[in-house]
C-alpha cells in the first residue's frame, strides 16, 4: 500500500454478529476526510471494526474475552434446518484516487449437518454453536490490475500472502486505532510489532533476503574450498558448521531470552506501578484502622448507652420523689406531730422495757427504788408501747422520709443532670467521630480491588522469579556461547592451516570472502537504513507532537530506541512516557502514526474507535480540529458514543471557558463527509440488530 | 386489733391500672425508647401517680387489672403512696394507716390520671426521655 492512496469505499456486512445485511459508506470527499459512526455502547460499533479485522487477518482483534456469541447472527443461525446454511460474509471494498482498487471477502458457511444441539467452541464461527453445525472459512483478495480488470485470489495462502503485503497485521494499530486501550499503545509488545511492520513495508525483506542468500553462497564456496584440499580439511569443515548451527541455535535462544528479560521487565514495571497505587501495606495499615476504630466505636456506643441508661434511671427514681416533695413532707410533719402527741412514740420492744423493770434499772445503767417516780414512768412507758400498734409502721415512715428528703435537693440533682447530660453527649460525639472515621476508611477501602490487588502481587512476584531463572539461564547460555565461540575461533584456524594452496582451493576461497563481504556490507546498509527510517520517524513523531502538546517547552525529545520503544524526555532527562495524561498520550500516539505513515510514505485510512474516551477537557477539541493537520489526504473514520461526540462543557475546570462539542467543532471546519448513527433494533424479547442511519 | 401484736402494715396483694392502659403500661416496658423499658411495673405506676397529683388529675378505676404486685414496691415507694394519701385527705391522722387498701386506692386514681399525662409525654416527642426530663426539670 506504500505510495497509494487509499480510502475504504464501504464496508458490507452480512449477518456478522448484530448487522443482519448492512453496507456502511464512507466519506470519498477529501476536503472533508471525516466520516462519523455514532452508536451507544452495545450498538454495534467494536463489532464494525472488528468485522473489518476478521475480513484481513481470520479474527478480532477487540474482543471482550476471546469467547462467546459466535460471529453469525445468533437469529439466523436458529433457524437453519438440517441440509441448510447460513453465510456470514464482510467485504471491504477500497478505492484510489481511480475507483475501486482492492475488494476483500471473507465468507463464514454454518451447515447444518444434524439435530446437535450441545454447544462447543468454534474457532472459525468465534464462538460456541451448536455441535450439530459445521463451518467452513473462504475468502478472496480482487485487485485491479494494470489492464483495469480484476486478478483474484482464492487460495488461503496466497490470501494471506496478499493481505500482508496490503496492511501487514502487525502495522494494523496504525489503521484501526482503539482510543480506550491508548495505555497499551506504548507496551513492548506493541513497539516490537511496529517495528518489524516498518521494515515489512519499507521493503527491507528484500535486503534480508538478499544477506541470507550471501550466506549460503559463502557457505558453499567454503565447502567447495575444504572438499579441494581433501578429507581432512572436509572433516573439520563439516565440524565447523555443526558448531556454527549450535551458536546460531544459541543464539536465537539467548535472543529470545533477552527478549523475555525485557518482557519481564516491563511487565514488573507495569505491575509495580498497579502494586504503587494500592499498596498492600497501605491496604493491611487501612484494615488495622478500621478495626481498632471499630472497636472505639463499640465502645463509645457501649458508653454512651449506659451513661443515658444512668440518666433514665436517675430520673425515674426521682421523679416521683420530687413531683410528691410537698405530700412527703407534709407526711414527715405529720408522724412528727404524732409522735409529739404520743401517738406513735419511738419503737421501744416490750421485752426490753420489762428487763428495765425488773432490774430496776435505767436505760444509761442508774439503780432506781422500787417506788420511785422513775420506775412509775417506766411502767407507763410499757403500757404505752402495748397500745401503739402503729409505733413500727410509723417509725418506718419517719426513718424513710427522713433518708427521702436529703436526697431531695434540687440544686444537686439539677447538677447531676446536667453532668450526666454533658458526659452522655461526650460520649455520643466520640461515637460520631469514630463513626465518620470508620466510613472514610471504609469509602477508602471501597477504592481497594483487594482481591486484585492480591492478584498482582502474586504476578509481580511470578513474574520477578521468572526474570531471575532467564537471567541465570542467560548468564549459564551466555558463557556457553563464548566457549563456543573460542572453539569456532580455533576451527576456523584449523580449517584455514588444512586448506591447501592449489589454483582451485584459491578460486574457491576468494569467492568465499568476496561472499561474506557482500553478506557483511548488505547487513551495514540494512542497519544503516533501518537507523535512518528509525530516526526520521523519532525527529518528526517529535516535531508533531511538540506542536500538538500545550507543555511542549516541558519536552526536551523524543527518543525512539532500535526497538522502536518510545522515551518522552523532559528537559531534566526523565522519561515521562508513563505520567503523560490521556489527551497527551492520545497526541503521542497520533504523532508516531503520522510520523510512521509520513516517513513509510504509506496513506492507510484510519478508523479510530472512541477517540476521545478517556480525554477531557480542551484537549479533546484540540484533537478533533488538529487531527487532518497531520494525517494530510487521510480518510479519517471515528466511532464515537453520543455523549463523547455531543457533550459540550459548560465551564472547563482548567481554563473556565466554554468548549464546544466535538461535533459543533468538526461541523464549524466543515470536514465531516458522511455522518451515521448505528441504532440497536429490537426484533424480539431476546434479539435484535444494529441498522445504520445516515444523519444528513 | 389486738394491742399486744405488731400491726403488720399490708396493702392488697395487686394494685391496678385500668385495664384500658394494659397495651400501654406493657408498651413502656417494651419499647426500647421507653424511659421504663426493662423497669418495673411499679416505676410506671408511681411515675404515673406522682404525675395525676401534680397535674391534679385522678379518676376511679373502671376495670382494674390486678396486676402489679405490691410486695414489689420498695419502702420509699410505699410511703410515696402512703404521704400521698395524708397530702390529699388533710383530715387524716395517722390512724390513717389502719387503712392500706383506701390509701392504695388513692394512689390508683391518681396513676389512674397521671398515665394520660405520661402517654402525652412519650407519644409526643421521638425522643420521650427528653420530654419527661423536661418535664422533671420544671418542678426542680
Amino acid at each position: 500500500m506504500a505510495g497509494e492512496n487509499l480510502r475504504i469505499k464501504n464496508i458490507e456486512l452480512k449477518n456478522f454478529r448484530p448487522y443482519e445485511d448492512v453496507t456502511v459508506e464512507f466519506s470519498q470527499d477529501k476536503k472533508k476526510p471525516f466520516t462519523i459512526i455514532e452508536g451507544n455502547n452495545s450498538a454495534g460499533k467494536t463489532s464494525l471494526i472488528n468485522a473489518m479485522y476478521w475480513c484481513l487477518y481470520g479474527k478480532e482483534q477487540f474482543l471482550n474475552d476471546g469467547v462467546g456469541k459466535p460471529i453469525p447472527n445468533q437469529n439466523i443461525l436458529n433457524k437453519v434446518k438440517v441440509g441448510d446454511a447460513c453465510e456470514s460474509s464482510v467485504t471491504i471494498t477500497i478505492n484510489d484516487d481511480k475507483g475501486p482498487k482492492y475488494q476483500i471477502t471473507r465468507n463464514l458457511e454454518c451447515r447444518r449437518i444434524n439435530d446437535g444441539k450441545e454447544k462447543k467452541q468454534d474457532i472459525d464461527a468465534a464462538g460456541q454453536i451448536d455441535t450439530g453445525i459445521s463451518t467452513f472459512i473462504s475468502q478472496s483478495f480482487n485487485q485491479r490490475s494494470s489492464r483495469g480488470d480484476w486478478d483474484p485470489t482464492d487460495d488461503p495462502e496466497r490470501f494471506i500472502d496478499k493481505v500482508s503485503k496490503f496492511l501487514p497485521e502487525n502495522l494494523s494499530s496504525f489503521v484501526i486505532f482503539n482510543g480506550e486501550i491508548l495505555n497499551s499503545f506504548f507496551q513492548t509488545e506493541n513497539s516490537e510489532k511496529i517495528k518489524d511492520g516498518i521494515e515489512k513495508v519499507s521493503g527491507l525483506p528484500i535486503t534480508e533476503k538478499s544477506i541470507e542468500h550471501w550466506g549460503i553462497l559463502a557457505k558453499q564456496y567454503s565447502r567447495k574450498a575444504a572438499k579441494s584440499s581433501g578429507p581432512s580439511a572436509t572433516f573439520l569443515q563439516e565440524k565447523l558448521e555443526n558448531k556454527e548451527k549450535t551458536l546460531e541455535k544459541m543464539s536465537k535462544e539467548i535472543s529470545v531470552l533477552e527478549k523475555n528479560i525485557t518482557e519481564f521487565n516491563d511487565n514488573a514495571k507495569q505491575l509495580q506501578i498497579e502494586v504503587e497505587k494500592h499498596p498492600l501495606k497501605a491496604l493491611e495499615v487501612l484494615k488495622e484502622q478500621q478495626f481498632s476504630e471499630e472497636t472505639n466505636r463499640k465502645q463509645y456506643e457501649t458508653f454512651a448507652i449506659k451513661q443515658k441508661d444512668f440518666r433514665t434511671t436517675y430520673i425515674v427514681d426521682n421523679f416521683a420523689r420530687i413531683l410528691l416533695k410537698s405530700a412527703t413532707t407534709h407526711t414527715s410533719k405529720l408522724l412528727k406531730e404524732s409522735e409529739i402527741k404520743g401517738e406513735t412514740p419511738p419503737p421501744i420492744k416490750k421485752f426490753f422495757l420489762e428487763d428495765l423493770i425488773k432490774h430496776r434499772k435505767c436505760m444509761c445503767g442508774t439503780e432506781f427504788d422500787e417506788n420511785s417516780d422513775e420506775m412509775k414512768k417506766l411502767s407507763e412507758l410499757k403500757e404505752r408501747v402495748k397500745n401503739s400498734p402503729l409505733v413500727d409502721i410509723s417509725f418506718e415512715g419517719k426513718e424513710t422520709l427522713i433518708n427521702m428528703e436529703e436526697k431531695l435537693d434540687s440544686k444537686t440533682i439539677l447538677e447531676k443532670l446536667t453532668e450526666q447530660r454533658e458526659e452522655e453527649n461526650k460520649f455520643e460525639a466520640a461515637f460520631r467521630a469514630s463513626t465518620e472515621k470508620v466510613n472514610g476508611t471504609i469509602e477508602k477501602l471501597k477504592e481497594y480491588d483487594e482481591v486484585k490487588i492480591r492478584k498482582i502481587a502474586v504476578s509481580l512476584e511470578k513474574m520477578r522469579e521468572a526474570r531471575e531463572i532467564a537471567n541465570q539461564d542467560l548468564q549459564l547460555k551466555t558463557s556457553q556461547k563464548q566457549a563456543l565461540e573460542l572453539e569456532i575461533k580455533g576451527l576456523e584456524g584449523q580449517v584455514s592451516a588444512e586448506t591447501g594452496t592449489t589454483e582451485v582451493t584459491k578460486k574457491w576461497s576468494m569467492k568465499q570472502a568476496l561472499s561474506e563481504m557482500a553478506q557483511s556490507t548488505l547487513n551495514q546498509i540494512r542497519e544503516e537504513l533501518l537507523t535512518d527510517i528509525r530516526e526520521k520517524v523519532q525527529d518528526r513523531t517529535e516535531e508533531i507532537f511538540k506542536k500538538l502538546i500545550t507543555r511542549h517547552w516541558q519536552i526536551e525529545k523524543i527518543e525512539i530506541d532500535e526497538n522502536y520503544k518510545i522515551r518522552v524526555i523532559d528537559t531534566e532527562g526523565v522519561d515521562n512516557l508513563k505520567t503523560l495524561s490521556a489527551g497527551q498520550t492520545l497526541y503521542l500516539a497520533l504523532s508516531y502514526i503520522a510520523a510512521v505513515r509520513e516517513v513509510t510514505d504509506t496513506n492507510y485510512p484510519m478508523i479510530i474507535d472512541s477517540p476521545f474516551g478517556r480525554v477531557s477537557g480542551i484537549e479533546r477539541v484540540s484533537a478533533a480540529e488538529d487531527l487532518p493537520l497531520y494525517l494530510p489526504d487521510t480518510q479519517i473514520t471515528l466511532l464515537v458514543t453520543n455523549t463523547e461526540y455531543n457533550a459540550e462543557i459548560e465551564k472547563d475546570l482548567q481554563t473556565g471557558k466554554h468548549i464546544a462539542s466535538i461535533k459543533d467543532t468538526l461541523k464549524k471546519n466543515k470536514r465531516v463527509g458522511k455522518e451515521m448513527k448505528l441504532v440497536l433494533e429490537k426484533i424480539s424479547d431476546t434479539s435484535s440488530r444494529t441498522i445504520v442511519e445516515e444523519v444528513n | 386489733m389486738s394491742t399486744d401484736e405488731t400491726y403488720d402494715f399490708k396493702f392488697k396483694k395487686y394494685a391496678s391500672y385500668d385495664e384500658e392502659n394494659t397495651e400501654f403500661y406493657r408498651d413502656l416496658k417494651r419499647v426500647t425508647k421507653s424511659f421504663f423499658y426493662n423497669k418495673e411495673m411499679t416505676n410506671i405506676f408511681i411515675t404515673a401517680m406522682a404525675l395525676g397529683y401534680k397535674k391534679d388529675s385522678h379518676h376511679p378505676i373502671k376495670k382494674p387489672s390486678n396486676t402489679i404486685p405490691t410486695a414489689v414496691f420498695t419502702k420509699e415507694e410505699r410511703w410515696l403512696i402512703i404521704s400521698l394519701y395524708f397530702k390529699t385527705h388533710p383530715e387524716a391522722g395517722v390512724s390513717s394507716l389502719w387503712e392500706p387498701e383506701q390509701i392504695l386506692k388513692n394512689a390508683e386514681e391518681y396513676a389512674n390520671g397521671g398515665i394520660q399525662f405520661l402517654k402525652m409525654i412519650y407519644d409526643e416527642s421521638a425522643d420521650p426521655l427528653e420530654s419527661l426530663e423536661e418535664e422533671f426539670r420544671k418542678y426542680l
